[in-house]
């Protein structure tokens, strides 16, 4: 084991796991309570997560920026709507530093294993930094951050570049390649524009046609910033109607029929008005219902489609040999580029075969039958391990910052309520875990998420459970989940709020 | 009398089903949601002027009933002195709850009329109401509603079109209106409908109040203003938060039509006090939501 230069961090109270909004947001909290002993530990060589790893041509978020950041950190400079990925990135990083994280984080540290001890009730992180030991452990590990590669015959020998949406090859130029896009999620609808523009040729093989609604994005003007910062009320009032406003779009998702209509209206209508052909449009026609997966917002993916030197591909990609990429209506197209666009690791997530809980048993063995969590944030088995933006906490209509803040809070009264009761180990009882689990998978059979009739990074194919959903709404979240009840964590069934 | 249209709320899990009763010779009709879900007492809805359940409460039913049984009423609207009018309404509520809800206490929610009827209910039969909402409710008539209502005398007999402009005008926000398109304007301009019941309905209106009857009021009640309503302004929310005795307040940012503007917002406020009515106390302003 490699034990470099004397950390005062090796031995803290609480490791955190993962520099993105998650981990960051929590250290943040930390670190404004004047708390110091923390250490926040992240694989790669910079904080920022998603938005450190998704630097491809376009990428932006799709919930607009005034609430697509922290409500303790609201921001009066955002260029537009949709902030592009760098200048989120540049936010959380801004952020870390001047919130004081920098002294706290440690990269190139990956989790290799992280192990509960019985006899002292510790955890014990292994990193290629050495050992780090703590009290607490937050795995703030994200679930779209492992990239996923289609399972592909031959993608592998395929003779040009290849890359993946969230590992972008920019020292590769681009200008005037014959490109294949793999996917059609929400990365791919941002990168397609863009590659349309500069690609000899653009193949986009599409497995299923998502449903696109207009994005409404825009600038913000210089006198607009400038009264962000001088009342701040000005922001956190667009960012409230940002945020109700969205969350009534739930009501679309438990598939309350003038609602679903409406959503649906939104989508087919612009669908219609921005490619007249009918056969085009049908073949960029969804066959499930709209919310099933994640609804895009788009003006210029529809545009980019209909470019000559564009080929949407009504299939998906099966196989590859050389540099021939074949489609499974068995269409080969020769390309120079790959750019596989298909997602991540959501619903087996790799960091759940690095953490140990009682008697050496993986988090990954414990969710076998899918990952649950009490509250979404505490598993049986696994003493004093938190999770920050785990199971239950994915969203399709609202901003996924406002549920991790509301688990940072959660978790912030955990630590509280620890420290005043002699650092007690706080773990929950499998029934309290399995009966939330059952609890979401009720709300979520009368959603869209199941009865959608697609098949989605929202549900774990090993089982048909929406696993990685929140299927309610946000607010719910917050009302349910941020309340820290000790009873719960005694085995009290009447804490569950859900 | 509004007519009842079914309720789009048969899908999501939540069926309803729908019923009436005879008070005289007014038929009133009613929606239930009939699944008991959770342990939460059930919630009776009660819409405003001019509306119906389906027009105020086709987002708050169905997200409501996902969750706790939900009752709507379909005011009929009587005939005879307006200034009996919300009390002849009040009796209708009652009995949709006695017949429907018979000996377990309901939480009532009721929008701007429909406020100041849950109001009176409650007031009345505290035994039928063991929770009170009142969204967007005031306490009695006063010179500013009465200059409105005038105006909406006299565009009714003189100007159709301006009337529903003016109505779209007073409903909704500055800042909502604001952000909408022409054609979206104009497509909530002509979603106004006005007719005779509406008018014997803003003739009641004008000859609200409850000063005698707020005071009567027992149960925990939740009052909800919005910031920019034209038409029963927030200050008057306030004064039944200074006349109800176990009242608390808040307010949301919307125009009177909060049902539309910000309809996730009031789920979030009735499901949460009908779970614990008393988690803030009596006389509290209830701390800014900051999502
Ligand atoms: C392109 C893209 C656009 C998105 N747009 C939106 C949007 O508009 N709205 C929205 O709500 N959400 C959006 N999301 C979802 C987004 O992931 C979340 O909003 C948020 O960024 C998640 O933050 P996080 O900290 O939980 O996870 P991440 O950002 O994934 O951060 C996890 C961190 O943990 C590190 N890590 C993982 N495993 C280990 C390990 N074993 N050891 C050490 N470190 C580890 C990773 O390197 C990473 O830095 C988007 C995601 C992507 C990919």
């Amino acid at each position: 084991m490699p034990t470099s230069t004397p950390d005062a961090l090796r031995d803290v109270s609480v490791i955190i796991v993962g520099a993105g909004f998650s981990g960051l947001g929590l250290g943040i909290q930390l670190r404004r309570r004047g708390e110091t002993s923390f250490v926040i530990l992240e694989r790669a060589d910079d904080v920022g997560g998603s938005w450190r790893d998704n630097t491809y041509p376009g990428v932006a978020c799709d919930v607009p920026s005034p609430l697509y950041s922290y409500s303790f950190r609201t921001n009066p400079d955002w260029s537009r709507m949709f902030a592009p990925g760098q200048e989120i990135w540049d936010y959380l990083r801004t952020a870390a530093r001047e919130e004081g994280l920098e002294p706290h984080l440690r990269f190139g540290a990956d989790m290799l294993e992280a192990r509960w001890s019985e006899t002292d009730h510790r955890w014990t992180v292994r990193t290629p930094q050495g050992e780090f030991h703590g009290d607490v452990l937050v795995a703030a590990t994200g679930h779209l951050t492992d990239i996923k590669l289609p399972e592909v015959p031959g993608l592998d020998t395929f003779t040009g570049e290849l890359f993946h949406s969230a590992r972008w090859n920019h020292d590769f130029p681009l200008d005037g390649k014959r490109i294949g896009v793999v996917g059609t999620g929400a990365s791919a609808i941002q990168i397609v524009p863009q590659l349309a523009e500069i690609a000899e040729r653009l193949v986009v093989f599409q497995r299923s046609a998502p449903y696109i609604q207009p994005r409404r994005d825009r600038d913000f003007s210089e006198a607009e910033k400038n009264l962000f910062r001088r009342d701040q009320r000005t922001v956190e009032e667009m960012r409230e109607m940002l945020f109700w406003y969205n969350d009534s779009r739930f009501a679309a998702r438990r598939l309350v029929d003038d609602f679903l209509a409406e959503a649906m209206w939104q989508a087919l209508s612009h669908l219609e008005k921005q490619v007249p052909d009918p056969e085009l449009r049908a073949t960029l026609t969804p066959d499930y219902t709209i919310g099933c997966k994640r609804v895009l917002l788009s003006d210029d993916y529809y545009p980019a489609v209909q470019k000559p030197n564009v080929h949407l591909e009504a299939a998906a990609l099966e196989r590859v040999a050389g540099s021939t990429a074949f489609s499974a209506s068995g269409q080969g197209f020769e390309l120079d580029v790959l750019v596989v666009a298909t997602g991540f690791e959501t619903y087996d997530l790799p960091s759940s075969y690095r953490i140990f809980g009682r008697a050496g048993r993986s988090l990954a063995d414990h969710w076998s039958n899918g990952m649950q969590a009490y509250n979404s944030i505490a598993t049986a088995g696994f003493p004093n391990l938190f999770l920050l933006n785990g199971p239950g906490t994915s969203l399709g209509h609202n901003s996924v910052i406002y549920m991790i803040e509301a688990q940072v809070d959660h978790l912030l009264a955990a630590l509280d309520w620890r420290s005043a009761h002699g650092g007690r180990v706080l773990e929950v009882s499998s029934e309290i875990e399995n009966a939330f689990a059952r609890r979401l998978d009720e709300v979520a059979a009368e959603t869209v998420i199941i009865r959608g009739g697609c098949s989605s990074w929202y549900l774990d194919p090993r089982n048909g459970r929406a696993t990685l959903s929140w299927p309610d709404f946000a607010h719910r979240f917050r009302d349910e989940c941020a309340p820290f009840d000790p009873a719960a964590y005694d085995g009290d069934e009447r804490a569950l709020r859900v | 009398m509004s007519t009842a249209n079914t309720l789009a709320a048969t899908a999501g899990g939540v069926s309803e089903n729908h019923g009436s009763l005879h008070i005289g010779d007014l038929e009133v009709n009613f929606f239930d949601s009939v699944e008991e879900r959770g342990d939460f007492p059930p919630i009776v809805l009660v819409h405003g002027t001019g509306g119906s359940t389906r027009s105020h409460f086709s987002f708050l039913f169905p997200m409501l009933a996902a969750r706790q049984r939900v009752v709507a009423v379909d005011l009929a609207t009587p005939q005879g002195p307006p200034e009996e009018g919300t009390a002849r309404m009040a009796e209708q509520v009652q009995a949709v709850i006695e017949k429907v809800l018979p000996a377990r206490p309901v939480t009532l929610a009721g929008y701007s009329l429909g406020a100041v009827v849950a109001a009176t209910a409650a007031g009345a039969r505290p035994d039928l109401v063991g929770g009170l909402v009142l969204m967007a409710g005031w306490l009695k008539t006063d010179a500013q509603q009465r200059l409105r209502n005038d105006v909406w005398h006299a565009l009714r007999q003189s100007d159709a079109a301006a009337l529903r402009r003016y109505q779209a005008f007073c409903a909704f926000s500055a800042p909502l209106l604001a952000m909408l398109s022409e054609g979206e304007i104009e497509a909530l301009v002509a979603s106004f409908r006005t007719d005779d019941v509406m008018a014997a309905q803003m003739e009641i209106n004008r000859h609200v109040d409850l000063t005698e009857i707020a005071p009567k009021i027992t149960c925990p009640t939740l009052i909800v203003a919005g910031t920019d309503d034209l038409m029963t302004p927030f200050r008057q929310s306030k004064r039944l938060f200074g006349a109800i005795a176990d009242a608390r307040y808040t307010e949301i940012t919307s125009g009177h039509a909060m049902v539309v503007e910000r309809p996730a917002e009031l789920v979030h406020l009735i499901a949460a006090f009908n779970a614990d009515p008393n988690e803030y106390p009596a006389g509290a302003t209830l701390p800014a939501r900051r999502p």
